[in-house]
């Protein structure tokens, strides 16, 4: 079965390329929110394999919703997104819990690299 | 020699001479554990080095050597000869062949003028096994069939690679069964491959309390692991990546306890694509590999247990001191006296040992002198552009003056950093010389070593090896007294002998320090009198200090009486001379039955002294500051004539004089009734140089006069003033003589 992944990002621009990335791959798009809180809300509702985790987000914050969803889902599988020069960010992501980042641009191997990472462990 | 090879000769040379530190460090830590296989690997590959290099560069005696060594040590990993005292003896003669060799082909481009026939033979009857059987044999037997065991085993079972990770602690390494790596290919984590890695008791020098604490963990049942991580090209957020890593490691409840880089650049992103790392784990090394292989863009794991290879270095060396009165209290078994020795040689490894050698490259240091060239020129060329803008207040041009005399000094720092060494490159052969000497003296010395991390510039290191090994010499032939000797004098019966360097100041100290039975002020003094130097009045009144510095002349003590009831004598003359020559001092402190301490003082480097500049008839010369013992104004009518010569009678010294503007030539200027005088030593005489006026002190940058003017001598060199103008440095010893 393929695996299931929920796309956070505020910009549906961004929702719309990393869609896209995920089906021409064979995964399959369980749904997308657009703010931590919406992100929250959905995991609980689509129960993913994996979600993709901006990090600057309006509402709240793709750290604060990786912490939120890992303290009721201990086993929930985040892939930080992150632009360059997020540094900081990305390890105060995987501190958080989040299991592996992708860097913006997206090139197409490395988001499955990391869903396959992500989904096998 | 080949010819083509001409240009890769220095090149050889150094590296011969890195190896053979090598191999001197390995035959020491051999000596105390004869069963580590780690050590064995080490002399093996060094020599298996050699070989090829001597091979390539068509040196056929030192290949021939090597080859012999080599097949040797080839059985001897594979447990087929034991190491002994035979052995080791072979080693140590071999080694030492080797020297001579790489020593014949740094002076005279051969190795042919060594004999090597004894030595060779030496080590084909080791080879045909024509000796008793070793009894260390079994041990290493079982070691590598339970080795070879676990290496049959693939390495997907975990289990099997814990044992194997175990035993490589337990038992000392074995190169390839034990010291595997597991390289896993991306994205095939299941792939596990074992690969023989190199035998370093660990690939990245490691700072002392890193081993404490490795040592702590294996007491408490952690592995020692040593991980290189491999980042997949083109990886974005490499520090975040790292950061992965290491939470990962954090996951697992291992520790990582030092990486390179540090975790600072790491996290600035200053590395390449690997990244090395030191860790403490419970965890078996294939687990640790999985885990940081299910880490995206990891290209390549390699990952083995380390062992650290002396292990008993943390306790013993937190306290030297308290380390010399055990050895005083207690009588010391071999064992413990080897134990001391491997202690010394300890830190070096982290400081200027082989370890650390893959992070540095090699530069010639003729290069090196060019850039310090430069840089003294820089510094010229600004003081010029300050004096010429003086002249025009200008704020901006001010402000950039400043910082780029900050950069300049900044740099010139740098320059200097670079051409300094630590001394543990003259230090680290003294351990084996001690052994050799003091079994050949049949006494027992022990050598303690500190500061050798101690740096000082290149040429300095390579000018002091030598008295070193004089006055260590002394100290074992003369100094130290038989044990039956000591004990009746109520001394511990072996005796040590104590290297320090330190930084003071501009300079750096060495202290040679010996328990020995130190220099007799009566002796000496009478042996000065009968030579002529003092009278009886005289001797009286000098200082101790004042007497034992008559042991410096040439020709004082050569007799075997003043030698053996001194303790010391022969050569130091030689020392004195060699250390004055790189503008350094001796002096030496002495107790009878006590001991002596003799201290060295060296600058820092040879490339900048402190100068005197003084005007003779207007042209500036400079006297360096280490050869002037005093500066005079004194009235004409105190030069008094004996027979021909002029001299000053200064505190009852006569002190001849020369007159500087004789000597070049110049006319005499007229300076009324005064003239100033610089005082300079010259060997173990005062001269009195008569100069116009003394300009002051500077640090000046010495510059070779060139080959066009090789055969002037009465210079040692020139150095170029802030102003533009050329000082000569005058050169005491040849003006003195014409």
């Amino acid at each position: 079965m393929s695996k299931r992944v929920l796309i956070v990002d505020d910009a549906a621009f961004m929702r719309m390329i990393l869609k896209d990335i995920v089906v021409k791959n064979g995964f399959e798009v369980a749904g997308e929110a657009s703010n931590g809180i919406e992100a929250i809300e959905k995991y609980r509702e689509l129960q993913p394999d994996v979600a993709t985790m901006d990090i600057t987000m309006p509402e709240m914050n793709g750290i604060e919703a990786i912490k939120k969803i890992r303290e009721q889902y201990p086993n929930a599988k985040i892939i930080v997104c992150s632009a360059m020069g997020q540094q900081a960010m990305v390890i105060d992501a995987i501190q958080a819990g989040a299991k592996d980042f992708i860097v913006k641009p997206f090139q197409h191997s490395r988001v499955v690299e990391a869903i396959n990472k992500v989904t096998a462990g | 020699m080949n010819g083509e090879y001409d240009q890769y000769l220095s090149t050889f040379i150094d590296e011969a001479q890195e190896y053979m530190r090598v191999l001197n460090d390995k035959m020491l830590a051999l000596e105390s554990e004869p069963e580590s296989m780690a050590t064995i690997n080490e002399i093996f590959r060094a020599i298996h080095t050699l070989k090829g290099m001597s091979g390539t560069m068509g040196f056929e005696n030192m290949t021939k050597l090597c080859h012999r060594m080599e097949n040797v040590f080839d059985r001897t990993r594979n447990g087929e000869i034991a190491v002994d005292k035979d052995m080791m003896d072979a080693l140590f003669s071999g080694v030492d062949h080797l020297e001579r060799m790489t020593q014949s082909i740094a002076a005279k481009g051969t190795d042919s003028g060594i004999n090597i026939s004894e030595i060779v033979a030496v080590y084909e009857r080791i080879n045909k096994g024509e000796k008793k059987p070793p009894e260390k044999k079994t041990v290493v037997k079982t070691q590598t069939t339970a080795e070879k065991k676990s290496a049959k085993n693939t390495s997907k079972q975990p289990k099997t690679v814990e044992i194997t990770a175990e035993t490589g602690i337990k038992a000392g390494k074995k190169e390839e069964p034990q010291e595997r790596a597991i390289k896993a290919e991306n994205q095939v984590p299941e792939e596990v491959r074992a690969e023989s890695e190199k035998g370093f008791a660990s690939p990245i020098a490691l700072p002392s309390e890193i081993q404490n604490t490795l040592q702590k963990g294996i007491e408490n049942g952690y592995i020692p692991y040593y991980i290189q991580i491999k980042l997949v090209q083109g990886t974005l957020l490499k520090g975040a990546r790292i950061y992965m890593v290491f939470h990962r490691m954090d996951e697992m409840n291992s520790e990582i306890l030092y990486s390179v880089p540090d975790v600072e650049t790491i996290e600035d992103e200053r590395f390449d694509l690997t990244v090395e790392v030191v860790l403490l784990s419970k965890v078996a090394q294939e687990k640790i590999a999985e885990a940081i292989m299910s880490i995206s863009e990891i290209e390549t794991v390699k990952i083995h247990p380390l062992k650290i290879m002396d292990e008993k270095a943390p306790d013993t060396r937190t306290d030297e001191t308290d380390a010399k009165q055990n050895t005083i209290e207690q009588p010391r078994t071999a064992q413990e006296d080897q134990d001391q020795k491997a202690e010394t040689e300890g830190p070096s490894l982290s400081s200027g040992g082989a370890a650390s050698l893959s992070k540095t490259i090699r530069v010639d240091i003729e290069k090196l002198d060019t850039l310090m060239n430069l840089m003294a020129e820089l510094v010229i060329a600004r003081s010029r552009i300050n004096e010429t803008l003086k002249k025009y207040d200008i704020k901006q041009v001010d402000e950039s003056l400043s910082q780029l005399s900050r950069i300049t000094l900044d740099l010139q720092n740098i320059v200097m950093k670079i051409r300094m060494v630590p001394i543990a490159y003259v230090f680290n052969r003294f351990p084996k010389m001690v052994s050799e000497l003091s079994k050949s003296f049949n006494k027992e010395v022990q050598l303690f070593i500190s500061g050798q991390e101690t740096e000082l510039d290149r040429t300095v290191v390579d000018e002091i090896g030598e008295p070193l090994v004089h006055l260590l010499r002394n100290v074992i032939d003369h100094a130290i007294e038989t044990k039956e000797e000591r004990l009746k004098k109520g001394k511990p019966a072996s005796g040590f002998a104590r290297l320090n360097a330190k930084h003071e100041g501009n300079n750096v100290l060495i202290e040679v320090i010996d328990d020995g039975k130190g220099l007799d002020r009566e002796t000496i003094a009478r042996k000065a009198i009968e030579k002529g130097l003092i009278d009886e009045s005289t001797a009286s009144h000098l200082s101790d200090e004042e007497i034992f510095m008559f042991i410096f002349l040439p020709n004082f003590s050569t007799k075997e009486k003043v030698t053996e009831i001194s303790g010391r004598g022969v050569g130091m003359d030689v020392v004195k001379t060699r250390i004055e020559s790189l503008n350094g001092s001796v002096s030496l402190e002495s107790a009878k039955d006590v001991g002596t301490k003799v201290k060295i003082r060296l600058p820092l480097t040879l490339a900048i002294i402190q100068a005197l500049l003084v005007n003779v008839s207007g042209n500036v010369y400079a006297v360096p500051i280490s050869t002037i013992d005093s500066t005079l104004n004194l009235p004409l009518t105190d030069i008094q004539m004996i027979q021909t010569r002029e001299v000053v009678v200064i505190r009852g010294e006569i002190i001849p004089i020369v007159w500087l503007n004789e000597v070049f030539n110049l006319p005499r200027s007229e300076n009324g009734q005064n003239i100033h005088v610089v005082i300079t030593r010259v060997g173990h005489k005062k001269f009195g140089f008569v100069v116009d006026h003394l300009l002051g002190q500077d640090d000046i940058v010495i510059k070779s006069l060139g080959r066009l003017f090789k055969n002037v001598k009465e210079f040692s060199g020139g150095a170029i003033l802030g102003d533009g103008r050329i000082a000569l440095i005058l050169e005491g010893t040849t003006i003195v003589a014409t």
